[in-house]
């Protein structure tokens, strides 16, 4: 029998409402996994046992009187530790918020418990969500970096401590460590999944992520946290599309377009051997493969993305900045130091160039359906000092178009390695379809040697 | 005008905000991050935009 701490969201969900799996079950097993790899991993900031199991018991008892189930009835899931859980204390990862404890739930945390889903607990980020390592190792190999800043959520998806977590990306921060621990992470349009109450880092470019195991997982996800929210200004008002049945619709073989240049030139070669070896199984099995080029924005695109995160989190934090800068780690110091010294008139430039870089991608569709490039430059870095490189992520973040990354092999070092694809804004259903079909084409699901 | 300030320009131009933000020592420490943010903000100076494009926060 397979183990229960194995089983995907899908998996889940269907056994728990057909009734051949109790939520108390599935919920025991992961938290058993849990506390067996925790002390070696490092995932976790909090583990509400006891919270989670009362929920297994009342979706449960729910269950057996016949009550109506959500979507995700009895999957157990991990929150990124800046997204608020009432009660339960959400610290960011950092000294300023160590002991902060929220009056109210993230519109997500409502929305996945609305949907059945039960919360195991917060995964470890890096400090709010930026660029100071987090504790956290790579299941695959403890002496790599797990990636970040959803460092927990990555790797305790990855580990099978859970089926689904949720993080952020505000430049990397989903699609990265999801590559780096070979799972599956996705990105929706900027505005497809609320922000409230999501501790910020930047309020234009962040994002909320889904890490997961499949592409069906994270389908089923996205269907359950997306849609419009009164709480976030910058919530999409655009109807929600049908993203479980989009996934069940892969039969038709994408038209890719791959990027040479920038993405080939700054990946390593055993990265850009990879990649082109994917690529070519997926036209092999029937993908059109065309190179598309960068339009002329994307020269500028880097410069303001840094300009924006600086300037942006440098806003959040002043207040607290001001008064505890020392609580501060070395590189979050820094994005602060930098972003309360950039020019207003800068930081507007930055803002209207990536105006301009949204309306040029387009153009980057008329003959494509889907974007690919790998993943990462490299498989994660033997580094424990670095959360790696997001300079493949950071440009679809900056425009917020959707992306999702899928596990697509090994390094020779054993290390997972990734392909991106990428869509145009508010084409979730396609994004999906096309990573499904890719998916079951290259027939890839990575498991660390745990 | 934005498009005739170099990388140089733009670092004495923070350099000197930090300095007196704070102060000289930490201004001197924070000298690489400076040079970096500089060199960010010059490729942004450097590139056309067109007059009547508005920048857009959110979706």
């Amino acid at each position: 029998m397979t183990a229960l701490h194995t089983l995907g969201v899908a998996e889940v969900a269907a056994l728990v409402q057909q009734r051949e799996l109790s939520p108390v079950e599935v919920v025991t097993a992961c938290l058993t996994r849990l506390e067996a790899l925790e002390p070696t991993l490092q995932a976790w900031v909090t583990v509400d046992r006891h919270g989670a199991l009362a929920a297994a018991k009342r979706c449960e008892q729910a269950m057996q009187q016949g009550g109506r189930s959500g979507a995700l009835a009895g999957v157990p899931v991990g929150l990124k530790d800046i997204i608020y859980t009432a009660g339960l204390r959400t610290a960011a990862g950092s000294r300023v918020y160590a002991n902060f404890v929220p009056t109210y739930d993230a519109t997500v945390t409502v929305r996945l418990q609305q949907a059945g889903a039960i919360i195991l607990g917060k995964t470890v980020t890096t400090e709010f969500a930026t660029a100071d390592p987090s504790p956290t190792r790579n299941p695959w190999n403890t002496e790599h970096t797990p990636g970040g800043s959803s460092s927990g959520s990555a790797a305790a998806v990855a580990a099978r401590m859970i089926p689904a977590a949720l993080g952020s990306q505000t430049g990397g921060s989903t699609l990265r460590p999801a590559s780096y621990c070979g799972i599956v992470g996705l990105k929706p349009t900027y505005g497809r999944i609320s922000r409230y109450g999501v501790i910020p880092v930047s309020w234009c470019l962040d994002h909320v992520g889904i890490l997961v195991r499949s592409v069906q997982d994270a389908a089923l996800v996205l269907q359950a946290i997306a849609g419009h929210d009164l709480h976030d200004t910058s919530s999409l008002s655009q109807p929600v599309g049908n993203y479980s049945l989009a996934v069940q619709q892969a039969d038709t073989p994408p038209r890719l377009g791959v990027l040479p240049d920038f993405f080939r030139d700054h990946a390593d070669a055993e990265t850009q051997q990879h990649t082109a070896a994917t690529v070519e199984r997926l036209a092999r099995a029937g993908a059109s493969v065309r190179e598309v080029s960068l339009p002329p924005s994307y020269a500028t695109v880097l410069a303001a993305h840094r300009i924006l995160m600086k300037v942006e989190a440098a806003a959040f934090h002043a207040d607290m900045f001001r008064t505890q800068r020392e609580q501060y780690g070395p590189r979050l110091r820094e994005t602060i130091e930098m972003g309360l010294v950039i020019p207003a008139v800068d930081y507007l430039r930055a803002q209207r160039l990536r105006r301009l870089f949204q309306q040029e991608i387009p153009q980057m569709f008329h003959d494509v359906d889907i974007l690919v490039t790998p993943s990462t430059p490299t498989p994660a870095p033997r580094d424990l000092g670095t959360t790696g490189d997001a300079r493949f992520q950071s440009p679809w973040t900056h425009a917020g178009v959707p992306t999702i990354t899928l596990p697509t092999g090994l390094s020779q070092a054993g290390m997972p390695l990734g392909l991106q694809l990428i869509a145009p804004a508010l084409e979730e259903e396609r994004l999906l379809r096309a990573a499904r079909w890719c998916e079951v084409t290259l027939n890839v699901t990575l498991a660390p040697p745990l | 005008m934005a498009g005739e300030r170099t990388a140089a320009e733009m670092l004495e131009t923070l350099a000197a905000q930090a300095r007196l933000l704070w102060g000289e020592a930490d201004a001197e420490r924070q000298r690489p991050a400076l040079s970096q943010t500089a060199e960010e903000i010059a490729i942004v100076a450097q590139a056309t935009v067109p007059a009547d494009l508005e920048p857009k926060f959110f979706a």
